[in-house]
């Protein structure tokens, strides 16, 4: 079974994340910030980051940042999520490494392939 | 009528008519006096003049003549005839006679003594001795006269002195060619002593044809039946008056030609300086060239008119040159001000702006110029200008400093008020700096408060749309529960449609729409468009026409994601608005342009409303109008994508209920 980490501040969203995800099959892990996500990636083996980008503490661009630094996580699939619309976040994102944008609000398909895509890829 | 003009028109002919009048005038009247009335009164008094002269000379003959008679009377008395008898006597007689006809004033009398028989006894001259004298004794039987041939005869009876007895005839001859000294006459006057038959005396005549004046004296006594007769020639007459004519006609043309002469001379000396002054005066107006003076080389006062004209044109000069040098320098003023100007506009910063206007106006004003901020000391004895600055919101003006002239007053009102729009100027540039920040701020503030909020918004929608599909897609609902749920789903992706638009225009107006422009098959655009629509056309069984699968390829080149925005829109909005026929899309390629029109049957939009319907959140609603669905964002939304890609959205209704057409306007 494959593990997956949704991290989002927003207790809906990430419920809403959780939720389709156990539906397809997926082993969901939860963070609420940047800075818990690291640490859980630290310990724990984790196929797949569902990344929000507006987060306290430390938000998306710096988690994303930070883990692509790490060359153990190179194979590490990282999608963001965001409700940020404009292109230049997009290009950002993809920039600092995450391997693909998903623009809240999502259509629940999109979301599952998106993951399913990603997670075959690696 | 010409002659006249001519005369008007020329000061040369003026002054020659005004002296043809004054000098010739006098001349004509001396002229018609004489040849009409002068001349009869010449003829009236030259008649009265010759009667008188007849009158005379008549007295004066017949007075001679009586005094003959009387002598010869005397003599007749004389006891000397007494011896006539005596044959021997006729010498001493004769003698005596001769001392006596020497004694009638040796006129040439001829003394006869006639015996009674007629013949004659003595005679003053010897040749009368022995001739027969016929004497008509008719009338010689008394004393009398007789005219015979050119003679006159006086007659005497002799008597003897004791007895009543006739001794014969004392006779006197008088040759009457003597009376021509009695007859006073003047020059030229012709006389004549006549009776019908017989001329006694005359002078001679001239000729008969001519015209004559003629006075005629009847003679009585001795020379009874005969008139004296004086005869002038009227030529005589007026020969004064025609020589004094003569000279005063010679007068005139000597006149007229001193008048012309001298008319021209005096013209030339007035004209010709003014003709000098007008061409000059012509020339100045021609050439714009005031250094041309006119010479004038008389005393008179045409050269001080000349003087007076030069100092004129002079003065004009120097007055153009000094108006010219003025002008200049107000127009370099004027230029380094609107320079100065021009360069405070484009400053946008405040510090600059001071600076940059003290630099510049020091070129334009002679003064030393500083500026001082509003909190420190003022300086005295110079001028400080308050730079004062009007808050908009509030209304209330604070100074943001001085402008400082160094200059105790201004020398006028001019350069107070030249100054004070300076002042103003720069006071005005720096409220626009102020304000363009301020705008800046707010615009700034208001993007991103928009783009925040749509933010905000995603994140609860995220959950209401991801949730309900979650429901429909991972639980087994009843129908009722399915309907119900994707009724939340569609109407949070409503919201979500409205928060998308509601930010692609704050986008726009922040100018931070992203434009990538490419080159595509605008046919296929408009397909994938019209499948994306056909749904929402079939639920309403409107058909959608214009578009076949063999449509040539018509490239295009703009934003494909933006027009392809746009595009949906409208065939949404088409879609929206019609509730019986169809929507057909058709596109026209002309020279630069491409034009995309999308016609519907609907209900169409009046006129007037055209405009309203770009503006955000309208949405027209009349009597037969079923409320629609929509932000009323929309046509806002495209006109103004439409717009940022340098095209044009037009709509056109036939009215309400007339369906409508929407014109994409792509400039290639």
């Amino acid at each position: 079974m494959k593990k997956v980490l949704v991290v989002d501040d927003e207790m809906m969203n990430r419920d809403l994340v959780c939720k389709i995800l156990r539906k397809e099959g997926f082993f969901v892990i939860e963070a609420v910030n940047g800075k818990e996500a690291l640490s859980i990636l630290k310990n724990d083996r984790v196929d797949l980051v569902l990344m929000d980008l507006m987060m306290p503490v430390m938000d998306g661009f710096e988690a994303i940042e930070a883990i692509r630094e790490e060359s153990r996580y190179d194979k590490l699939p990282l999608i963001a999520v965001t409700a940020l619309s404009d292109g230049e976040t997009r290009q950002k994102v993809l920039s600092l490494g995450a391997d693909g944008c998903i623009l809240k609000p999502f259509v629940l398909f999109e979301l599952v392939e998106s993951v399913k895509r990603a997670i075959q890829k690696r | 009528m010409k002659l006249i003009d001519t005369i008007r028109s020329s000061l040369h002919h003026k002054v020659m008519a005004a002296f043809l009048i004054v000098g010739i005038i006098p001349y004509l009247l001396i002229i018609i006096y004489f040849t009409y009335l002068g001349r009869q009164t010449i003829l009236k008094q030259k008649l009265e003049t010759y009667t008188l002269q007849a009158k005379r000379t008549k007295s004066l003959i017949q007075s001679r003549l009586f005094q003959l008679e009387q002598e010869i009377l005397f003599l007749s008395k004389l006891e000397l005839f007494d011896d006539m008898i005596s044959g021997d006597i006729d010498h001493r007689i004769s003698r005596v006679l001769e001392q006596k006809s020497g004694g009638l004033e040796k006129e040439s009398i001829t003394l006869l003594a006639l015996s009674n028989e007629g013949k004659v006894i003595a005679s003053s001259h010897p040749r009368m001795l022995e001739k027969n004298i016929s004497i008509n004794f008719k009338t010689a039987q008394r004393n009398g006269t007789s005219i015979s041939g050119k003679n006159l005869l006086f007659f005497t009876r002799l008597k003897a002195s004791f007895e009543d007895r006739s001794l014969g005839f004392l006779v006197a001859i008088y040759p009457l060619e003597n009376l021509k000294k009695y007859i006073v006459t003047s020059e030229g006057m012709d006389f004549v002593i006549k009776n019908d038959k017989n001329i006694l005396i005359s002078s001679t005549f001239a000729k008969d044809g001519d015209e004559r004046t003629t006075v005629i004296i009847p003679l009585e006594r001795e020379l009874k039946g005969y008139d004296l007769i004086y005869s002038v020639t009227n030529d005589r007459i007026f020969s004064f008056i025609n020589r004094f004519m003569f000279y005063l006609t010679l007068l005139l043309l000597v006149g007229i030609a001193i008048i012309v002469i001298l008319s021209r001379r005096l013209t030339k000396e007035i004209v010709m300086p003014i003709m000098t002054l007008t061409n000059t005066a012509k020339n100045i107006i021609n050439t714009k060239r005031y250094d041309l003076f006119v010479e004038s080389s008389s005393t008179d006062e045409t050269s001080d008119l000349a003087r007076a004209f030069n100092k004129l044109v002079e003065t004009t000069d120097e007055t153009l040159k000094e108006l010219d040098s003025q002008s200049a320098l107000h127009m370099r003023r004027f230029v380094d001000l609107t320079d100065m100007f021009n360069h405070i506009t484009r400053v946008d910063d405040k510090d600059e702006l001071t600076n940059i206007s003290i630099r510049k106006l020091r070129h334009i004003v002679p003064y030393n110029l500083s500026f001082i901020a509003a909190d420190e000391r003022l300086p005295r004895g110079v001028i400080c200008l308050p730079i004062k600055l009007r808050d908009f919101g509030t209304g209330i003006q604070r100074v943001y400093g001085y402008l400082v002239v160094d200059k105790k007053e201004f020398d006028d009102r001019l350069e107070s008020r030249f100054f004070n729009s300076v002042v103003s100027m720069i006071a005005l540039q720096i409220e626009r700096i102020d304000l363009i920040a301020k705008i800046k701020s707010a615009s700034n503030a208001k993007t991103s408060f928009i783009s925040n909020m749509s933010h905000e918004f995603r994140t609860p929608l995220n959950a209401i749309i991801g949730f309900s599909q979650y429901l429909i897609t991972y639980e087994s609902l009843s129908d009722d529960q399915l309907d119900t749920v994707s009724k939340i789903e569609r109407s949070a992706l409503h919201l979500l449609g409205m928060i998308n638009d509601i930010l692609d225009i704050a986008k726009i107006e922040s100018g931070k729409i992203e434009i990538d422009k490419s080159t595509f098959n605008l046919f296929l655009l408009l397909k994938e468009c019209e499948e994306l629509i056909a749904p929402m056309a079939e639920e309403k069984n409107l058909t959608i026409t214009g578009l076949n699968e063999d449509m040539p390829e018509l490239t295009v080149y703009t934003d494909a994601k933006l027009m392809k925005q746009v595009v949906i829109n409208l065939l949404s909005n088409a879609v929206k608005f019609t509730q019986k026929g169809g929507v057909d899309i058709s596109v026209k390629k002309e020279a630069r342009k491409i034009l995309i029109t999308i016609s519907d049957t609907g209900i169409g939009i009046a006129g007037k409303d055209i405009p309203k319907v770009f503006n955000e959140f309208v949405q027209l609603q009349n009597a037969n109008q079923v409320k629609h669905k929509g932000t009323g964002l929309g046509l806002s939304l495209s006109a103004r994508i439409i717009q940022a890609l340098g095209g044009e959205l037009l709509l056109k209704s036939e009215g309400a209920g007339l369906g409508t057409k929407a014109i994409l306007i792509l400039r290639q």
